[in-house]
């Protein structure tokens, strides 16, 4: 906390040069109370009263000069006290008077923010510290608000690695090159640590250990869903669990971002791509909150790769028949032509993308899919909509699909599988295309 | 801590007593170490149950050496007094250099091997309260004045001190606190339990540090012997009244048996037989409790303070400081038998200490006891008094002999009570039975027309327009129950004198002081009862005084409330005539003229008032007191105008009071506690020769515009109970600690704050727990108590009053009293450490408090702060905290 500490520093010499009194002579004389100078001053109010607003400027980094500047902007503070300190304390220049006031109670507040960053860090110790007493509500807030994301920041360290020696300096570095407060992007560092262990945390259940109980107990937690753990942990909403979620997801899986073709992508993209992806994991049906681990599913991979077997040749000409009779119905009928000669290679880059899949692979699954997909997309001059159409199509073109050696309930399964597929990666390829 | 894995190898050391230490395991690696361990430790004397805590020392293993996290002191007291109870909870593991680090679940339990000592050491069972009115309990006698002195080496002065580690002084430090502490508290309940008492109420303890000057701690304990019954027994007994009037035996029982006797002694002694010596100083009472039980009728005399100042001399300690303490209890006896009165009220002791200079006071409310109307008892009392006052002049003899330093005591004393003098006439007097119902009973001057021990003006009561009254009062106490105050007219005075002082070593320095100080006393007076003046009050509560002597500053503050009685007459206005010219005088003037025509505007219908008038024209007896209706304050030179024009003090906003007292008298009581407010002001003060005074004010000013600022949203509201602590910690620094409570009479419109927690599934108990760093020595919480698993918070409310407004009391759990050391050169900023510092130490205290089951802390109390910073990026801080606490209920509206 070493910035919120440097507020403070400033505050040393205040004069009291505010009288108070009505007559001229007594302004003049209290003009001369230079003589006094503040060593130390603090006013302790129990149970602690917080004002959010200063709480989020100060998380934002923002200095209690500032944040009193920004008070006075919108004049946050008590009503009438400016209309007291003109008319009853004559002071000459009230409003200077009520910033004084409110710098003092902002240093004050900021003091308090600081002994409390250290249990909001760890909210579990929020609950057992005696130094605050805050109620339900205003402990929500607070911790809803200490663990806002911050995307820029956020974007950033996906796909980094900082080691311990030198994780200060690469922050600071960082905070430098993004124009935001250090003390910011250690927070979002230490948040998207404790999140992405609480998300790993079913790590060990995957792997059999020794002793019953050992086992049962384990096989208890994993069952436990990824969003839960995280807001256990964090002591947030649901909402923002999850999207601490997505951001362990994309850690986790040290996603490649800073390639020259994902430039132009925000960390909302990447959060929204997350969503799509977060899908083909364990225990995902629809809801994508519903994830019990962030790795991907297994079984889903495998039969992925069975279907890569199961579309041969014939079986795609078959495929782009039913596609093409589909598109000359519908929207996309301008583009039958282009969609007609750009198919089966098309479809075979779908096919590909799969094996990026795989562990080693993924983290540059975004560069695979803008190369793979994007990329075909814009050869057969395919909007974003039209794309989407297409997507949709492909979806619906698999049913009818005579494949060979597949059982009706298998070629349901298969049906299936190719959907989750399709669909997320229809997802990521509209973000794609912003 | 190991930097490079963020964990810690912990195992806890538990100390207690004389017992040898005994060791957890280690909990390898884990910020969240579990123990499940229990240790067992006998005691054969039972006096070190009460003097020493546990001491459980937490540490971190290391091959090389261990290093410390924290520690944690559990006072056992509060379970000598619960029947065979346990405390349990979660305890903040605190380090002198480093603060609160962790917290660590403890339970001790006591078990009592049946075996009795019949000559016990230790005072099991006397219960000891820092509050003076127990909601909870009746108290049906009040015994006596109980006080205990020790002196103890100060481990920061002990030669050894340069060569150690400055965490191993500050902890020894801490311990001899919590050693004395203890032990005072073990010595004055034995002696309560000697004379039959249970309870300790108004106790207050202060802690001497006399420096390299004295080379001690003085730790001093003093509190009021009561005897005390749970309500529901107190309904059964009580009226047996064989031959006597059943109130005389009600009264008996509400006062305890030195009182008691001379009320016997005096109702049955039959008219013109003078009294028994019964009435000697030896037998007035000294009581710390600012408020008797309702059923205890009596008059307030006035305002008895009595000062020495000493020099230390580290030879025979204890010894000396007994006899300087016991003598001064003397003259503040003599006092109040010199006003006629049998007990002192709202007494208080404090010592203030400048190198080898310490200058002890003692200071209460003289009051009489008054029985309920009966047969005419108070004949006769001329002659005891006359006899009292020879012996009192005999004695004062003798005291003037003893030391050249002590006659300044007696100046001061002249000059104390120089604002009575003013104030008070002879008056013919009419016994009335029906004055003694009169709701301001307690404002009745309690002597008879010939005995009145001073030239002091009279007027009938207003109320009753029977029996007579002063014109103004000034106590220590809280304003008496019943006695009727104007609507509105409470609000906060306070005096505050500064001079400058030459700089002297040893007995020049006691000597310089000891001619001060009664000139600097007469000054705080006059600025009393100027500012009653100028906002119209005839009377001042809840009074408390300090003095404070620095490098080259000498300081005196005076803190009331307040009142216009509807009993005593109104008081005159206050007018300023100056001989000085010039535009500076004139303006100040002007203001005085504006806020006292004001007042003169709001009661001059009232002034016509026909006894007001019958008052005065019989007051021919002392012409010369004519003029004081009409105090005119001459300003003659500029140190004058400098003392005048700190007289008004910035107006507060409409909807908002300051007073010293716990309600503000004259509006309704709280029914809220809004916020606990501590504010603390340390300034470099160069000071200027002819602004000295405003100066001084403009410190305190511009520390209540603080809390004015913070309470401005939440008016209507009040900061009562106003205490305030100023030093003069080192030369050109002046440091203002400013404790209060702010309350409410608007209904809450939150859920009210102790409630239990209500039911929620948020996160089950398990994960609670867990919290990082928690360390664990017993067995796992089935369920906590603090947290509950269900995710509210435990609010330990902290109040300075000695109640929580809108909640009804359940149960009295015990003292809570806690001393830490801090010191830290961490940080940059001379205002985050004592914001930090006191924030710890409230933290330890609510702590502690919900382990004891309770959820709230009354009468909580800074007993000692003290602020130093060594170097410019060091802090150092002690800090002694006390309170009492207690299990309330919110009542339903």
């Amino acid at each position: 906390h070493g910035r919120a500490w440097g507020y403070c520093c400033a505050c040393v010499a205040v004069t009291l040069l505010e009288g108070g009194f009505s007559c001229p002579a007594m302004m003049e004389a209290s003009s001369q109370d230079a003589a006094i100078r503040s060593i130390c001053e603090v006013s302790l109010f129990t149970p602690v009263s917080i004002d959010i607003f200063v709480f989020r400027l100060w998380l934002h980094g923002a200095s209690a000069q500032e944040i009193v500047q920004e008070q006075m902007k919108k004049k946050l503070f008590p009503q009438g006290y400016d209309v007291y300190v003109r008319d009853v304390l004559h002071s000459p220049n009230p409003m200077q008077a009520v910033q004084k006031m409110l710098l003092h109670d902002v240093k004050g507040q900021i003091r308090n923010f600081s002994l409390l960053s250290h249990y909001l860090s760890d909210p579990v110790q929020l609950l057992s510290q005696n130094t605050f007493y805050l109620p339900k509500e205003t402990r929500d807030l607070l911790v809803e608000e200490y663990y806002q994301i911050d995307g820029n920041v956020m974007l950033e360290m996906i796909g980094k690695r900082f080691k311990s020696s030198k994780r200060k300096k690469a922050i600071d570095l960082l905070a430098e090159r993004l124009h935001v407060p250090p003390v910011l992007c250690a927070r979002q560092y230490s948040n998207l640590v404790v999140a992405y262990k609480a998300a790993q945390s079913t790590g060990p259940a995957t792997v059999g250990s020794a002793g019953n109980a050992l086992q049962l107990d384990v096989q208890q937690e994993a069952d436990e869903l990824v969003v839960e753990r995280i807001r256990k942990a964090l002591h947030v909403s649901r909402a923002l669990a999850f999207d601490y979620a997505k951001a362990a997801f994309l850690v986790i899986h040290k996603f490649d971002v800073g390639r020259s073709s994902l430039q132009a992508l925000k960390y909302k993209h990447f959060d929204a791509m997350a969503v799509a992806l977060i899908r083909w994991c364990p225990g995902v049906a629809s809801d994508p909150t519903t994830a019990l681990e962030l790795s991907l599913e297994r079984s889903f991979l495998d039969s992925l790769k069975a279907l890569k077997g199961i579309l041969g040749r014939e079986a795609l000409e078959e495929y782009r028949q039913h596609v093409l009779r589909d598109v000359g119905e519908g929207k996309l009928a301008s583009k039958r032509a282009k969609i007609e000669k750009e198919f089966i290679p098309f479809v075979k880059s779908l096919l590909s993308v799969i094996s990026a899949l795989e562990p080693r692979e993924f983290q540059n699954f975004f560069g695979v899919v803008h190369d793979k997909v994007r990329e075909p997309c814009k050869r057969m001059d395919l909007a974003k909509k039209e794309a989407m159409v297409l997507f949709r199509l492909l979806i619906a073109a698999f049913h009818p699909l005579a494949l060979k050696d597949c059982s009706a309930a298998q070629k349901s399964a298969h049906a299936k599988v190719w959907a989750r597929y399709l669909g997320s990666l229809a997802e990521c390829l509209m973000l794609l295309y912003a | 801590m190991d930097k490079a894995s963020d964990s810690t190898d912990a195992y806890v050391e538990v100390k207690f007593a004389d017992c040898p230490a005994q060791r957890t395991r280690i909990c390898p690696k884990s910020l969240h170490p579990e123990w499940n361990q229990d240790f067992r430790f006998e005691i054969s004397k039972d006096k070190r149950l009460q003097d020493a805590p546990v001491e459980l020392k937490v540490w971190d293993h290391d091959v090389v050496h261990d290093d410390i996290i924290g520690c944690v002191y559990v006072d056992l007291k509060c379970l000598l007094t619960a029947e065979g109870s346990g405390i349990r909870g979660w305890f903040p593991v605190y380090d002198t250099l480093r603060g609160i680090r962790g917290s660590l679940l403890v339970a001790v339990n006591l078990e009592f091997v049946d075996n009795v000592n019949s000559f016990r050491e230790s005072s099991v069972g006397v219960k000891f309260f820092s509050i003076s009115s127990l909601q909870k309990h009746k108290v049906t006698r009040i015994l006596r004045f109980v006080e205990e002195l020790i002196v103890e080496d100060d481990p920061e002065y002990h030669w050894t001190d340069p060569f150690k580690y400055s965490r191993s002084t500050n902890e020894q430090r801490q311990m001899v606190l919590y050693h004395i502490s203890g032990k005072l508290r073990r010595k004055i309940g034995i002696t309560v339990q000697e004379m039959g008492g249970n309870a300790v109420l108004g106790y207050r303890q202060h802690f001497d540090l006399e420096g390299e000057g004295g080379g001690g701690i003085v730790a001093r304990g003093y509190g009021t012997a009561c005897f005390f019954q749970p309500k529901t027994q107190l309904l059964v007994p009580d009226q047996p009244g064989a031959g006597v009037p059943s109130p005389e035996l009600a009264s008996q029982q509400s006062l305890g048996t030195p009182v008691t006797e001379l009320l016997l002694s005096s109702s049955h002694s039959s008219v013109n037989v003078p009294l028994p010596p019964a009435f000697a100083a030896t037998d007035v009472q000294l009581f710390t409790l600012t408020q008797l039980p309702s059923d205890v009728a009596y008059s307030i005399g006035g305002l008895v303070l009595a000062r020495s100042v000493k020099i230390m001399k580290n030879t025979h300690r204890r010894k000396n400081r007994d006899k300087w303490w016991s003598a001064l209890r003397e003259e503040v006896k003599c006092h109040a038998v010199a006003l006629g009165c049998e007990f002192v009220m709202g007494y208080t002791e404090t010592a203030t200490i400048y190198n080898e200079v310490v200058v002890l006071t003692g200071c209460g409310t003289a009051c009489l006891y008054r029985p309920p109307p009966n047969n005419g008892e108070e004949v006769g009392r001329t002659e005891s008094l006359e006899k009292h006052s020879k012996s009192k002049m005999k004695r004062e003899r003798e005291r003037e002999r003893e030391k050249e330093k002590e006659r300044e005591k007696e100046r001061e004393k002249e000059r104390e009570k120089e604002p009575q003098k003013h104030s008070k006439s002879k008056r013919e007097k009419k016994k009335k039975k029906k004055a003694r119902k009169c709701a301001s009973l307690a404002c009745h001057v309690p002597y008879t027309s010939e005995n009145v021990p001073f030239p002091m003006k009279l007027s009938l009561c207003r109320v009753c327009k029977k029996a007579f009254v002063a014109e103004m009062i000034l106590s220590t106490t809280e304003l008496p129950r019943g006695v009727e105050a104007e609507e509105g007219s409470g609000c906060l005075l306070q005096a505050r004198v500064c001079r400058r002082k030459k700089k002297a070593e040893g007995e020049a320095s006691a000597i310089a002081a000891s001619e001060m100080i009664p000139f600097l006393e007469y000054d705080l007076h006059s600025q009393i009862i100027y500012k009653m003046r100028v906002v119209g009050a005839n009377a001042c509560f809840g009074l408390r005084f300090q003095l404070t002597i620095g490098d080259s500053l000498i300081a005196a503050v005076a803190t009331g409330t307040g009142v216009l009685l509807a009993g005593l007459p109104l008081p005159p206005p206050l007018r300023i005539a100056s001989s000085l010219g010039g535009d500076r005088s004139v303006a100040y003037l002007r203001q005085y003229q504006a806020a006292s025509e004001r007042r003169e505007a709001q009661m001059s219908p009232r002034r016509d008032d026909a006894f007001e008038r019958l008052a005065r024209s019989e007051d021919d007896s002392n012409s010369e007191m004519e003029d004081e209706s009409k105090l005119v304050v001459e300003v003659q030179d500029l140190a004058d105008e400098d003392t005048m024009a700190a007289l008004l003090d910035a107006p507060l906003p409409d909807g908002m009071t300051f007073c010293s007292t716990e309600t503000v008298p004259g509006s309704a009581p709280p029914t809220t506690n809004l916020q606990m407010v501590t504010l603390l002001t340390r300034v470099h003060w160069s000071v200027s020769k002819e602004r000295i005074n405003q100066e001084f004010a403009s410190i305190f000013q511009s520390t209540y515009k603080k809390a004015i600022f913070k309470l401005f949203g939440s008016m209507p509201c009040s900061l009562t109970c106003v205490n305030v602590d100023v030093q003069l910690p080192e030369e050109h620094e002046v440091q203002v600690l400013v404790t209060a409570m702010a309350t409410s009479s608007r209904p809450l419109e939150l859920p009210p704050a102790p409630v239990p927690p209500p039911a929620g599934d948020e996160a089950p108990a398990a994960a609670w727990e867990d919290a990082v760093f928690e360390l664990e020595p017993e067995e796992r919480p089935k369920r906590a108590r603090r947290g509950q698993g269900e995710g509210e918070q435990q609010h330990i409310e902290l109040s300075p009053l000695s109640f929580i407004p809108g909640c009804r009391t359940k149960r009295y759990l015990g003292r809570v009293n806690h001393h830490f050391v801090r010191e830290t050169s961490a940080r940059d900023d001379r205002s985050t450490y004592p914001h930090v510092f006191l924030r710890e130490a409230m933290n330890v205290a609510r702590a502690h408090t919900a382990a004891m089951g309770a959820n709230a802390l009354v009468g909580f109390r800074i007993e000692a702060f003290y602020l130093s910073y060594p170097h410019s990026k060091q802090g150092y801080c002690l800090i002694s905290v006390s309170g009492d606490a207690l299990l309330v209920r919110r009542q339903r509206p």
